[in-house]
Parts: structure tokens; C-alpha cells; sequence
């Protein structure tokens, strides 16, 4: 069965045009494609847009994917490609409407704590936002999908050391940024 | 860098579930590009059909019907000018008027326009009669 497959013989039936292997494949990494385009864009709108221009894009051209790189960072290629080509004027990143019901769903803290999380979480994505899209990018691959200086070089199509850099940079920056958060808890432990 | 903003960042950045909606978009794109592509095509038809109905609306009326009779003579003796081969303006002067003329003479009822009722003097109207001969007094 597909499924069961491995990753060559998934790409290998989607190249046959087996619709169940381009849904296997799709299950495999629609969280992944969906998390850097949401944590990239900040808006579920425009991530939903990246993310299926990304599969659309993965399955148009998986006849031709010889595997020469691995699979999941062939499609960390794909939605990094078209989130940065994605030169629309950036809106907050996540909608008041989501903040509140995040506020109401944080059933672990009270009421207070549970605010003050919100409001800390808007003023981070707020500061990931105005970063610039190639520093942004680092940072979403870093926190967001957890991946190592080596494999964020081979998406990015770049050196460790310059992987390296822009986290440095975007990593000051945001720290300078967010500062004042620091400083109203008392050290910055929230 | 601080282990706070290590922190924070892995903690509000965290990976997100994608909508079940996206696999039915997936789905869904030919239809929705053709559609797109439809809807492009639109309306430039839209714009070229519009402006020949304009261009239509506002020639049709102007050119001359064609007759057989000396329109232009007739014209002139009706107006009650001695010398028909005088130097006339013959030409609609004014818009309202020229409009009066044309919308009689190609109504489908050749509906009767009296020159009394849209020439003031009794030269006005000859250019539109010339032009637009159907009229009956």
C-alpha cells in the first residue's frame, strides 16, 4: 500500500499519477508547509494561499524530482520560495478575533495570565513580523520547524556561517524590539 | 541571546495544524483558474461590445437615409427661399434640435415632426431636413 510506503516510493507512485500517493504525501507535510507560511505570512488567509500554491506546485513538478535532495527540504524549498515571493504588504499577524479565542481556550492559567500570555504572544509575532523577509525566514525555520544551521543552509541556498549571521542579526533585533516586555516582568521571565 | 526569547519564540512560534479545507482547495484549482480565466476574458468582450453598441448608437442615426429625391432642393423651397441655389449653411445646428430630427426620422413609425415645432425661424431646421429628408411635414 502507499501509505506504507517509503518516501521513494511515494514520489515514485505520485510520478504514476496515483492519486492516493499525492494524498499520502500531502498528509505527510501539510502541517509543515501550512506552519512556515502562517508563521512567515501571519495571516491564516494568506498562509492557506501559500500553502496550496506550494502543493500545487510540489505536484506539477515531482516528475522531475529525481531525488538529488531530500524530499522535505525539496518542499521547504517550494513554500520558502513562495513566501518570500509573496511581496504583499503584511498585516498583523494573526487576527484579533484568533488572539481572543486563544485568550478563552487557555483554560490552564486564569484569566489575568492568560491575557498577559496573549498579549505577550501578539507583541512576538508582531516583532517576528517586522523583521525583514529574509531574516523572518530564519527565524520561522528555526522556532517553527526546529531545523538545524546545515538544513536551514540548504533551503535557503546559503552557507551555515550566513545562516548563522541572520539569526545572530534577527536575534538582537528582536530582542532590542521586545525589551520593554523584559523589563515589565522583572527580568523578562514571563 | 537571552534563553527568555529562546524560549518565547519556540513557545508563540510554535508549528500550526493545517485547515481540513486545504486538501479541498487542492482539489479544486482547475476549476477555479478556468473560472478566473473566464472572468478575465470578461470583460474585454464586455468593453468592445459596449463601445460598438456607443459607436453604433451614435453613427447610425447620423448617417443620411439614402433617397432618391433632391433632398437638398426640397428642403430649401419648403423653407420658403426664393433661390434654392443659394449658399446655405446646410447643417444640424443645434444638438437638441439635430437630435428631434433623428429621432423622428428613424423611429420605426416615422413619427411626423412639424419644423414649426423645433424651428424658431424659418431657415432653422433646413440643414436637419436636408439631412434627414423622411421627415413629413
Amino acid at each position: 500500500m502507499v501509505l506504507e510506503g517509503t518516501e521513494r516510493e511515494l514520489v515514485r507512485a505520485c510520478q504514476r499519477g496515483d492519486r492516493d500517493a499525492f494524498r499520502a504525501l500531502f498528509e505527510i507535510h501539510k502541517d509543515r508547509v501550512y506552519s512556515v507560511a502562517l508563521r512567515f505570512s501571519g495571516d491564516p488567509s494568506d498562509a492557506m494561499d501559500i500553502a496550496q500554491d506550494t502543493f500545487l506546485k510540489l505536484f506539477s513538478c515531482l516528475g522531475s524530482f529525481r531525488g538529488q535532495a531530500r524530499l522535505d527540504t525539496f518542499i521547504y524549498r517550494l513554500v520558502v520560495n513562495r513566501c518570500l515571493d509573496r511581496k504583499r504588504k503584511l498585516r498583523r499577524l494573526l487576527p484579533l478575533a484568533e488572539d481572543w479565542a486563544s485568550t478563552l481556550r487557555a483554560t490552564g492559567d486564569g484569566p489575568v495570565e492568560a491575557l498577559l500570555r496573549t498579549q505577550m504572544r501578539g507583541s512576538i509575532r508582531a516583532a517576528v513580523e517586522k523583521l525583514p523577509p529574509e531574516l523572518r525566514m530564519v527565524i520561522v525555520l528555526r522556532y517553527t520547524e526546529g531545523l538545524a544551521y546545515d538544513q536551514i543552509a540548504e533551503v535557503l541556498g546559503c552557507s551555515p556561517g550566513t545562516v548563522a549571521s541572520r539569526l545572530n542579526r534577527a536575534h538582537k533585533t528582536l530582542e532590542r524590539r521586545l525589551a520593554h516586555l523584559v523589563s515589565e516582568k522583572g527580568g523578562g521571565r514571563v | 541571546m537571552s534563553d527568555w526569547l529562546k524560549r518565547e519564540l519556540s513557545s508563540h512560534l510554535a508549528p500550526a495544524q493545517a485547515p481540513h479545507a486545504l486538501w479541498e482547495r487542492l482539489e479544486r484549482p482547475p476549476e477555479s483558474l478556468a473560472g478566473k480565466a473566464r472572468s478575465w476574458t470578461r470583460w474585454p468582450i464586455a468593453a468592445m461590445l459596449t463601445l460598438a453598441a456607443a459607436a453604433g448608437a451614435y453613427w447610425l442615426p447620423a448617417r443620411p437615409p439614402e433617397s432618391e429625391f433632391p433632398t437638398q432642393l426640397l428642403a430649401v423651397q419648403s423653407a420658403g427661399r426664393p433661390d434654392p441655389s443659394g449658399d446655405w449653411a446646410l447643417h444640424c445646428t443645434l444638438p437638441a434640435r439635430k437630435v428631434v430630427y433623428q429621432v423622428a426620422a428613424f423611429s420605426p413609425q416615422r413619427i411626423p415632426v412639424s419644423p414649426m415645432v423645433i424651428a424658431s425661424a424659418p431657415g432653422d431646421g433646413i440643414g436637419c431636413r436636408q439631412c434627414h429628408s423622411t421627415i413629413v411635414n
